[in-house]
């Protein structure tokens, strides 16, 4: 293979890696930082929801109220 | 060693504690959320997710619940003067209708009180009222106001009798009724109905037919003989059903049964009652009574005129419950299960 061609092929992947990492760092970014833990806080605070909604009368609901009243 | 040792304890605590912390605080979070949005949240399940679950009554507020222990009834208002604090669960109240075993058409309810008629009230003409364009108002079902009654009366009303009813209707009757077989069918079950609240009677519509008798220029007597002409055909009692209107002055009928009587009378001319949607019903109910030994009011100062019996020529709304009075319920109820009239022998030679 000639050098231009070699040169040519090099610089075409450093091109698109660098638009795909710029792409995939951003989409990774969200995936991580948003996506992942808001999807994790709100699945564990929809289970504390249906727990306090549907077993209001159990020990930990009436213990997590008594706590919060503590400082109310 | 010992301080190394605290040190990393407290390094791991830190590094596993912090999350499971964390957690649990944002767990916590959402059951105290839960707990004091209940009624929303349950709302929201049940209308937009279509979950099958039960709305709570409003979630205690803060100082005031104390929904540990039960302490306060949940009926109860707190004492602070905020929301109260029902019970969680309303039940739903259910009517209680009155409940007979009677497999036919809606049952008469029965009111031991008697009732105060208006005397001398005209008849109420449905679609006439003022107001009411076009459509008439809905007629309720016939109800009986029904007498208590003695224990030997009430032995009587216990035994079951069953007549069988066979109906001729003329012409007018079926101009006048386009769905005339429906309206006698109907006319002889709320009678029926009646007759069962009052007398232990069940009326059985035997047959239904045409009678061809001239629509104008016969007596009520000329009537009666053109009836008494036609067979039974298995029926007890054959009726004739006629659009004629009944004002009342009718004298010219045959002389009820009397009370030693062998036999209970078996023909009747039954007219319709001006006004009335169920034009029949209540001449129906006073002429098979007089079939079976009940006699005429004809006095108006007579408390049965004025109660409205129907043995009575007293003109009654038809909204107003049917009511026969005591003595005659008595007559009818002591001839209740007397055989009737076997049919008059054709003359010879016919």
């Amino acid at each position: 293979m000639s050098n231009p061609e070699k040169q040519a092929l090099q610089k075409q992947p450093e091109g698109a890696a660098e638009g795909e990492k710029a792409e995939r760092g951003w989409l990774s970014w969200a995936v991580g930082w948003v996506l992942v833990p808001g999807t994790l806080i709100g699945l564990i605070f929809g289970a504390g929801l249906m727990v306090g909604v549907h077993l209001h009368d159990s020990w930990f609901s009436r213990l997590v109220v008594w706590f919060v009243e503590l400082f109310g | 060693m010992n301080r190394k040792r605290i040190l990393a304890i407290g390094k791991l605590i830190l590094l596993f504690g912090t999350p499971v912390a964390l957690i649990l605080g944002l767990f916590s979070c959402g059951v105290y959320c839960g707990v004091q949005n209940r009624t929303g949240i349950a709302r929201f399940e049940r209308d937009w997710l279509g979950f099958d679950v039960e709305v709570p009554d409003e979630a205690p507020k803060k100082k005031d619940a104390e929904p540990k222990a039960g302490g306060q009834g949940k009926g109860e208002p707190s004492p602070t003067g905020t929301e109260p604090q029902p019970t969680t669960q309303p039940q739903p109240t259910q009517p209680q209708p009155t409940t007979q075993p009677q497999p036919t058409q809606p049952q008469p309810t029965t009111q031991p009180q008697p009732t105060q008629p208006q005397p001398n009230q005209p008849a109420v003409v449905p679609g006439g009222e003022p107001g009411v364009v076009g459509v008439p108002a809905p007629l309720p079902t016939p109800q009986t106001h029904v007498d208590p009654l003695g224990a030997e009366d009430t032995a009587r009303l216990g035994i079951p009798v069953t007549i069988k009813v066979g109906v001729l209707v003329d012409p007018q009757f079926i101009a006048s009724h386009p769905e005339w077989i429906d309206a006698v069918q109907r006319t002889v079950s709320q009678g029926s109905e009646i007759f069962q609240e009052q007398f232990g009677v069940r009326l059985e519509l035997w047959s239904v037919g045409r009678w061809s008798v001239p629509e104008q220029g016969m007596s009520a007597s000329g009537l009666l003989t053109d009836l008494q002409g036609h067979p039974r055909e298995g029926a007890d009692v054959l009726l004739g059903f006629t659009a004629r209107p009944f004002d009342g002055t009718e004298t010219d009928k045959p002389v009820p049964p009397a009370a030693d009587a062998p036999f209970n009378e078996a023909y009747a001319v039954v007219y319709g009652t001006s006004g009335h949607r169920l034009s029949h019903l209540r001449t129906l109910l006073h002429e098979l009574s007089r079939l079976m030994g009940a006699q005429d009011v004809t006095d108006p100062e007579d408390p049965a005129w004025i109660s409205g019996s129907w043995m009575s020529y007293a003109p009654v709304p038809e909204t107003q419950d049917q009511w026969i009075d005591v003595d005659n319920r008595k007559r009818v109820l002591s001839r209740k299960d007397s055989p009737f009239a076997p049919a008059p022998e054709a003359p010879p030679g016919e």
